[in-house]
């Protein structure tokens, strides 16, 4: 939204402050401000000049120079327009003017000729698209006159971030900003706009209004009639443009006017297109369509709002006017319009037909019957200024449903109580100043005793003013923020309580990228119908987000974001460790994951399991295996992501906590990665509330350990976990102290479809050293255990 | 037999002198002082000889076995050093060559985030955790965001198929952090929230916040502005000049926008700052009396302050970083650098 800076100066006393304070001062107490520029400086500058003679350009053809005079000064002036003739009186820009875009007028060679200044076209003055010529003034203009007195003076145009004002309805206009600005400054008002009543100057016609919906609010209708259209005034067309809008007529452009100074949206309607007398307010019917003044056809639906009379739409109630009721040229009665309707309602339609109009925009911020009120009586005000014979010719006609909206009770305060909650002093704040503040927005404020009294004003009231909060806003933002002497809160000196599982995630994180060199990334939480299929997930157990058309669905698995991510890094680095914590979901809730990529070519289950255990023993887990995968239960999706033959469910005190091994090659073909890559995926919720190992100190053991070595003959694919289980359960749990494997070997020398493995077996006793017989007995003892399992000595 | 003792002396120098490896001096101190070395066997021999003798030879050839032992000591020390000395000359090491190491990083989000951690944890706050997935009441209704307001629309929010949506921004977890503690109190909540935007250099649909909030008697504007500038001190290391405008969220009342004095041009107006000297940095507030209540909080005897942190912001300032999507997009040449 653009203010007027001299728009605003109509109505409130800022003389000697510049608009660089006013843009401040609006920043830091009222609205953030988008941008804020001179414009029409170069109309102080530009004056009408007479162009004397015209002469040949010595060296082109097209260019000529013109002796022009200004009523003091003559100057000669190289001209390429085709339109300039003698006699002629034109705007001419002397050296140093400086024209919309930044263009500074200097003294320039043009084909060898010096040339003092410019004639300049509409276009160049920013006065309209023209450009084939220089603009033509009156030629009974006085000469040197500067063109502000046309166009209007230099303007200081404000741009307010819209955003920033949605909660506040009396900011859609320049009163408010005056409003505004004459409590920020203190300053008093040139002009308070005061409802005094609507009246009819003669009585022709009677007009009812009709609500057959409960989203109209209020209106209000009356007729004038000695209308004539016809082209603005200059002040009002310089008004109306200085803030970005076309003019149109002088009915048009005052509606426009008063919408811009109160804030409040009006119409006029051709009283020749409403049919009968009663205006109705009602729903649309569904597949109603209506043409809308810009001259597009709409299909309605029924929560939008028209205003119709007996037979027809007449307009799409506060979005649009429609295109068959608009001013004529040759309208002599009108009706106006003033409206107030269910904002949400407004809003809907608004975005549903992307026709966020001027009028759309305040209507769904609520807007107070007051000021509709207001408006209708500055628009009859200014068309029976600006245009000689118009008279009203009906009562207003008005209806209210407006009762449950706003807030109309008084707020109960005190000065400490506002000084308390800002956190300021009383010296620093005193309580006149509080009451000033207040008084000088437009609050009545009744004293008791020490409380304060506040009833709402109107212009407040609809959406935005309704708790002590709400006063404490309105004088700290006008008292400044920037006042406020921050201060420390006193609080008791306890230790805050720790988050347990974040702190484990913190530790996870600094394990994988310290010692296993891993980067964190984040990936999206949605997958495409692609991802989320290579995964499967029964139907009732999946979310979608259906507004993500290309990733509709919340993912259920880290794995195919991890997967994504290595084939966006494949082709650039040879080896690398990827980790992501993250939300996984389903329709239950969700739940915290830990997943790892790793690339690399080789031993790759070997290094998740290396990371699974690093977790364990940073988590202190007091047990946990690597198991593998079952069919029944695919709680990681580990059928899908991992190779079978490589790799494993990790089971932490009985709950399985995640998984580790190689990428199934089938998901590597998908994701379109050549070589191999190894993932893991936690559940960190479960890996967190596992209980940690008791930290306590074991005595080192007094006499030695002693140990023997074997290397047996075992099928292919034993796990050495099944020969450790041998020796655990053959040998005296009194001297069993560990069996290790040391190595295994499959090739020349071990027969076909076997393989070696050898062993460490470890034998202590708490009291004693063990003898050489006590060895040699579990020694053969476990070599007969083996040979049961059928696995002979190698070399046997 | 003294003569034999003077004339070992001299056998002794030439034979160690000769030594040119460690192993060498070794023979030596064997032929001389070992069990049948020559020295050795003098000290046998003074059995046969007169007390008076062998009092005087038993001096000489112990005097003798010191001194040798010495000279042996020496040499032993002389040869050992040109080993070393040899060794020394055959390595070498190319120091430019890399060792192999694959530094990992974490993500520049969890790193800002852990940083603003340890700065309130160090303040007292406990630190909380709350679902991406949320309730509607949780997002909306009870931070006093009615049902009409556009928020709430399909073109902001990510609705589910559930009837659940994803949280909108971390405030849920004022309304959890409310409804699980009784004040006083003071926490804060890091987490990921969603938003229906289009993706480009400077918007995202996922990003992450931390939310802030503080309930206790007689809590002030003056204690949430004291707050946040010593959390932006301690992010940005140094002082940091911020201020405060209105700013209008349902939630807070009064509602600030933080603007902290741009660090690119240090206030004179940049590009960055879009020539204002200030950059938007939070939204921040006094805790709605609505949402207190609905936090089951006395809202005559607590008050409160809330805000809301974007970290993606906080990163991209700390490090000049001028697009949003590398932070979701898993590309290590950008990752690497943390």
């Amino acid at each position: 939204m653009l203010l007027s800076l001299s728009w605003i100066r109509e109505y409130v006393d800022l003389e000697g402050i510049t608009p660089e304070d006013i843009v401040k001062r609006l920043a830091l107490s009222t609205a953030e401000i988008e941008s804020a520029r001179w414009v029409g400086r170069h109309f102080e500058q530009v004056r009408a000049a007479r162009i004397e003679k015209i002469e040949k350009h010595p060296n082109a053809e097209k260019i000529r120079l013109a002796t022009i005079f200004d009523g003091k000064d003559r100057a000669t002036v190289v001209c390429g327009a085709p339109n300039i003739e003698e006699g002629q009186v034109v705007p001419y820009a002397p050296l140093g003017t400086v024209l919309p875009g930044d263009f500074e007028i200097k003294p320039v060679k043009i084909r060898g000729v010096e040339s003092c200044g410019m004639l300049c076209s509409a276009k160049e003055l920013g006065l309209g698209e023209d450009h084939s010529g220089i603009l033509q003034l009156d030629r009974k203009m006085e000469l040197g006159t500067p063109l502000s007195t046309i166009c209007g003076g230099a303007d200081f145009v404000i741009e307010i971030e819209n955003k920033t004002v949605n909660h506040r309805p009396d900011l859609w206009g320049h009163y408010g900003y005056a409003r505004e600005l004459r409590t920020i400054f203190n300053r008093p008002w040139k002009k308070k706009l005061e409802f005094t009543g609507v009246r009819p100057d003669k009585k022709e016609e009677e007009l009812a209004i009709e609500f057959a919906t409960d989203k109209a609010l209020h209106y209000i209708g009356v007729k004038m009639s000695g209308v004539k259209v016809g082209p603005s005034p200059d002040w009002l067309r310089a008004r109306i443009e200085a803030i970005g809008h076309r003019s149109i007529n002088n009915i048009v452009d005052i509606t426009n006017f008063v919408m811009f100074e109160t804030g409040h949206p009006l119409h006029a309607f051709d009283r020749r297109n409403i049919a009968g007398s009663t205006i109705v307010v009602r729903n649309a019917a569904p597949g109603e369509k209506f043409t809308t003044l810009d001259g597009i056809e709409r299909v309605l639906i029924d929560r939008d709002i028209v205003i119709a009379d007996k037979d027809k739409a007449v307009a799409l109630g506060g979005v649009m006017g429609g295109l068959h009721s608009e001013v004529e040229p040759d309208t002599t009665e009108i009706v106006i319009e003033s409206a107030l309707f269910d904002p949400a309602t407004i809003r809907r339609t608004a975005n549903r037909l992307d026709l966020r109009t001027d009028a759309a925009q305040r209507f769904e911020k609520a807007m107070w019957v007051e000021n509709s009120w207001l408006a209708v009586q500055r628009c009859i005000e200014l068309i029976k200024e600006f245009v000689p014979g118009a008279v009203v010719t009906s009562e207003a006609a008005h209806r209210d449903a407006s009762g449950k909206y706003g807030f109309t009770g008084s707020i109960s305060t005190s000065c400490d109580r506002i000084r308390a909650m800002l956190g300021v002093r009383r010296d620093d704040l005193p309580d006149a100043r509080i009451e000033g503040i207040l008084m000088l927005l437009d609050f009545e404020v009744k004293r008791d005793g020490d409380r304060l009294v506040i009833p709402v004003p109107p212009h407040r009231r609809s959406k935005d003013v309704s708790l002590e909060a709400d006063i404490v806003e309105e004088v700290g933002r006008i008292h400044g923020y920037d006042n406020i002497m921050p201060r420390a809160p006193l609080f008791p000196m306890t230790p805050p309580p720790r988050n347990g599982l974040l702190d484990k995630e913190e530790r996870l994180r600094e394990i994988l990228v310290r010692e296993f060199g891993a980067c964190e990334i984040m990936t999206y939480s949605f997958l495409s119908d692609n991802e989320h299929a290579a995964f499967p997930l029964p139907e009732n157990e999946a979310v979608r987000a259906p507004s993500l058309k290309e990733t509709p669905w919340l993912r259920h698995t880290l794995t195919p974001g991890m997967l994504k991510a290595l084939a966006v890094n494949h082709r650039q680095y040879e080896r690398f460790t990827l980790f992501e914590f993250g939300r996984v979901f389903r329709r239950g809730g969700e739940n915290r994951r830990l997943a790892v990529l790793i690339r690399d070519d080789s031993d790759i289950f070997r290094t998740t399991k290396r990371i699974v255990e690093a977790f364990m023993a940073e988590l202190k887990v007091p047990t946990f295996q690597f198991e593998r995968a079952k069919k029944e239960s695919v709680p990681f999706h580990e059928d899908v992501a991992l190779h079978p033959g490589r790799g494993a469910l990790v089971r932490a005190m009985g709950k399985l906590v995640g998984m580790c091994g190689e990428v199934h090659p089938a998901l590597l073909e998908q994701w379109d990665v050549r070589g191999r890559a190894g993932i893991m995926e936690f559940d960190i919720d479960l890996l967190g509330s596992l209980p940690a190992k008791s930290e306590k100190y074991k005595p080192i053991p007094r006499f030695p350990a002693t140990f023997f070595e074997l290397t047996v003959l075992t099928p292919e694919r034993t796990e050495s976990a099944a020969v450790g289980a041998v020796a655990y359960k053959t040998i005296d749990k009194k001297i069993f102290s560990g069996c290790e494997v040391v190595s295994s070997y499959k090739g020349p020398g071990v027969p076909e479809g076997q393989m070696s493995l050898s062993l460490r077996v470890t034998l202590a006793a708490p009291d004693r050293t063990l003898t050489s017989d006590e060895m040699k007995q579990a020694q053969e003892a476990l070599i007969a255990a083996f040979a049961k399992q059928g696995w002979p000595l190698k070399g046997a | 037999m003294k003569k034999r003792i003077e004339k070992m002396r001299g056998e002794f120098t030439v034979a160690l002198q000769a030594a040119a490896v460690p192993e060498d001096a070794e023979k030596v101190r064997v032929a001389f002082l070992g069990k049948k070395g020559a020295l050795t066997e003098v000290l046998k021999g003074m059995k046969d000889l007169t007390p008076d003798e062998r009092r005087e030879v038993g001096a000489l050839s112990n005097a003798l076995k010191d001194e040798f032992e010495r000279m042996l000591a020496t040499r032993a020390a002389e040869l050992g050093r040109g080993e070393i000395e040899k060794k020394l000359a055959a390595e070498w090491e190319d120091i430019s060559w890399p060792s192999g190491l694959s530094r990992g990083a974490a993500h520049p989000i969890a790193v800002i985030r852990r940083r603003v951690k340890e700065i309130f944890v160090s303040m007292g706050f406990e630190v909380l955790d709350g679902p991406e997935m949320e309730e509607e009441v949780n997002n909306f209704d009870k931070l006093n965001i009615p049902p009409d307001h556009p928020a709430r629309d399909a073109q902001d929010t990510f609705w589910l198929d559930n009837g659940m949506l994803l949280r909108t921004h971390t405030s849920p977890v004022q309304v959890r952090g409310m409804l699980s503690h009784t004040p006083p109190f003071k926490f804060i909540a890091p987490g990921k929230v969603y938003r229906n935007e289009a993706v480009d250099a400077s918007h995202e649909h996922t990003f992450h916040q931390i939310e802030g909030m503080v309930v206790d008697r007689n809590i002030s504007v003056a204690h949430l502005i004291y707050s946040m500038k010593t959390l932006l001190t301690g992010i940005f290391e140094k002082e940091v000049e911020v201020r405060l405008r209105p700013g209008f969220f349902p939630f807070v009342e009064p509602g600030f926008e933080l603007d902290i004095k741009c660090l690119i041009c240090g206030g004179k107006g940049c590009s960055v700052c879009k020539q204002s000297g200030w950059l938007e940095l939070m939204p921040c507030g006094m805790v709605h009396p609505v949402v207190l209540r609905n936090g089951g909080i006395d809202t005559e005897e607590f008050s409160g302050f809330a805000f809301g942190l974007g970290l993606e912001r906080l990163v991209m300032m700390k490090y000049g970083i001028d697009d949003i999507r590398l932070f979701h997009g898993a590309d290590l040449r950008f990752f690497t650098q943390f």
